[in-house]
């Protein structure tokens, strides 16, 4: 694997409010990288100084190794898909996906037999000589992608391509832009805001917050190991506790938490403690083994297949736990019951600041 | 008072309101047109065909429809100019200009054309300098089209730059990062995105040029053949006492803001039938 795309320390202001705060991304050969984040993180600002729709104010952007810094975006070799399709209304299936290929000066034949080629590979075959103001939504995007691949871009941006549709068309689309990607072998990055999506389609995920980089990581890293309590929170649903080390395990009271990574924080420091509430695992009442905590339920929602709990440890830490509908106590679960709660994974975060609450504890 | 009265009263009020814009509509809009025809007709289509031949009538017309063609070209160009200015550009002074844009609406156009005369009248600074060089703008066709310039200039502007306003720009980056030059992305793409705006500011434009009058008649003298618009004809005519001669200009200058009236409807109810379609 290569390097195809590297930004480095890429930063740009709108006036006062700065957007990107020296952004720096390396997407490899074939990869498709999905950069994830709230509206307003720079993520999209960070697509557009790719593909030179941009100016940005200080750091560089390379391509296969090529300096873009005096290339206009028409020179850039990069194929741009809307969030709003910016198809060219009037035209055509066919006109649309042409346009690139007209734009080069090439011959109708040659141009004619490409877009074929294209209409196929995201199957509007039937729809090929109808404008495109008659399209559906999930049509309208595969022809912009149809467009943008025409013109054989060395990189695919997308900018949030899928956000206009509805949930259907939105995961049937998801899935087809997965496997073009692969079949055509190009390199690209995928703007979202969907958590779903970006695990779904990406290769690795770079989570953006506030115009920096919090994580880039293949998507299982991401949900198991965040980097941030930002990544932690921004991905899923988690509980973030105080914790503190205590040979090679992390307490939360006397909640003792397994790390799935491999490099503990040093013994007796502070960390934050993340824990999906789908590793949470309740038990009957009883004595709680080692590592166990007693703890209340507070409330209880049933939500098809599974079961979510609020939970209160008798040492007054507040825990989300999921149950699978097949669980042992999932039918008779109810406000006020006492239970066992036991960690089965989870991963910590170093907490300069950390002071375990509630001050009793220790 | 019981329910059922209140609704009489309701149904009342209602039908008053009716017969009074409808009535109101017939009294003030439409009794005017009709007694044009009446005026023009009433002794016989002879007399109507020999006013029409008379030298300066056909004249007049043919004037009228060359500035308002003129004017909406010269407009369509530098209203498209300066709404793309005032929607793309962000200068110190833009709402300010924005605002004296609408200017020509607001001021009298009798005072416009005053003031042009001022301007490049004999008399004025500009004049004198281009008097030296045996350039006339006053009196002569290029003040004509000056003044309806002046008097028609916010309609492109404002029709140009709704259109630009709402419009989404991303297919203009599309068509830069299909390899597109700007001025490819700009005939290609930019030209037609705001082409019903250009259309519907050609209609606004050349429809008030048609029957401009108080600017024309100050700064053209009102020279029968040469700088003598339709409008300015009528008036003429028919302060000398020639009902008919004025009459007959008018029902054709009338037919012809009718018929400009009916094919911008006609425009826009056929982008509206495609616009619901999709």
């Amino acid at each position: 694997m290569t390097t195809h795309l590297s930004a480095e320390r890429i930063r740009k202001s709108f006036g006062e409010k700065t957007v990107l705060d020296g952004v720096s991304i390396s997407v490899e050969s074939g990869e498709l990288m999905a950069l994830l984040g709230p509206s307003g993180c720079g993520k999209s600002t960070l697509l557009r100084v790719v593909a030179g729709l941009l100016p940005h104010d200080a750091g560089s952007v390379r391509i296969e190794g090529k300096d873009m810094e005096n290339t206009p975006a028409r020179e850039r070799g990069v194929g741009f898909v809307f969030q709003d399709y910016a198809l060219f209304p009037r035209m055509t299936v066919v006109e649309n996906i042409s346009f690139g290929l007209r734009i080069r000066g090439m011959e109708a034949g040659e141009r004619n037999r490409k877009a074929g080629a294209m209409i196929d590979l995201v199957g509007l075959s039937e729809e090929a000589d109808r404008p495109v103001d008659r399209l559906s939504g999930g049509q309208r995007q595969r022809v912009a992608l149809a467009r943008a691949l025409a013109v054989e871009p060395k990189l695919l941006l997308l900018d949030e391509p899928l956000s206009a549709l509805d949930v259907k068309v939105r995961e049937r689309l998801r899935r087809e832009i997965r496997t073009i990607q692969k079949k055509v072998g190009i390199t690209a990055v995928i703007v979202t805001h969907d958590q779903e999506e970006a695990m779904e389609l990406g290769d690795r995920i770079a989570v953006m917050n506030e115009g920096r980089i919090e994580q880039v990581a293949p998507p299982r890293d991401i949900y198991q190991e965040p980097a941030t309590e930002f990544v932690a929170r921004f991905v899923g649903d988690v509980n973030v506790l105080p914790g503190r080390m205590y040979r090679g395990y992390a307490y939360s009271g006397s909640l003792a938490i397994r790390m799935a990574g491999d490099r503990p924080p040093t013994e007796g420091s502070w960390v934050k403690v993340i824990l999906r509430p789908e590793d949470i695992s309740v038990h009957p009442p009883g004595i709680p083994e080692a590592g166990q905590s007693p703890a209340k339920v507070e409330s209880v929602s049933f939500q098809g297949t599974h079961l979510r709990a609020t939970l209160a440890t008798d040492e007054g830490y507040s825990l989300t736990a999921l149950l699978l509908r097949s669980h042992a106590m999932a039918g008779k679960l109810a406000g006020g019951d006492e239970v066992r709660v036991e960690a089965l994974r989870g991963s910590v975060l170093p907490d300069p600041f950390g002071k375990p609450e509630p001050e009793y504890y220790l | 008072m019981t329910p059922g009265r209140l609704r009489n009263l309701d149904a009342l009020v209602r039908w008053s309101v009716f017969a009074a814009a409808v009535g109101l509509f017939l009294v003030l809009i439409l009794l005017p047109l009709v007694s044009l025809n009446s005026y023009a007709v009433r002794e016989g289509l002879g007399i109507f065909w020999s006013r029409l031949r008379e030298p300066g009538a056909l004249g007049a017309l043919r004037l009228t429809a060359v500035v308002a063609l003129a004017t909406t070209v010269v407009n369509g160009l530098i209203g498209t100019a300066m709404a793309f200015v005032l929607t793309r550009y962000r200068f110190p002074g833009r709402r300010a200009i924005n605002a004296l844009v609408d200017i020509p609406l607001a001021i009298p156009t009798v005072v416009t054309g005053f003031a042009l005369l001022l301007l490049y009248g004999p008399l004025g600074p500009f004049g004198e300098f281009l008097g030296e060089r045996n350039i006339q703008l006053m009196f002569s066709f290029p003040g004509l089209l000056l003044g309806h310039v002046f008097v028609t200039f916010p309609f492109m502007v404002r029709a140009v730059g709704a259109v630009l306003e709402s419009a989404p720009r991303s297919g203009e980056d599309a068509a830069r990062t299909l390899g597109a030059k700007e001025w490819q992305v700009f005939l290609l793409v930019t030209i037609p995105s705001i082409k019903e705006g250009l259309v519907a500011g050609s209609f606004l434009t050349f429809s008030r040029s048609l029957g401009e009058f108080g600017a024309s008649i100050m700064v053209s003298g009102n020279l029968v053949g040469r700088t003598q618009t339709a409008p300015l004809y009528i008036f003429s005519r028919f302060n000398t006492g020639d009902v008919e001669g004025a009459s007959a200009i008018a029902i054709l200058l009338a037919l012809a803001s009718f018929l400009i009236l009916l094919l911008l409807q006609f425009v826009q109810a056929g982008r509206g039938m495609k616009e619901g379609r999709a």
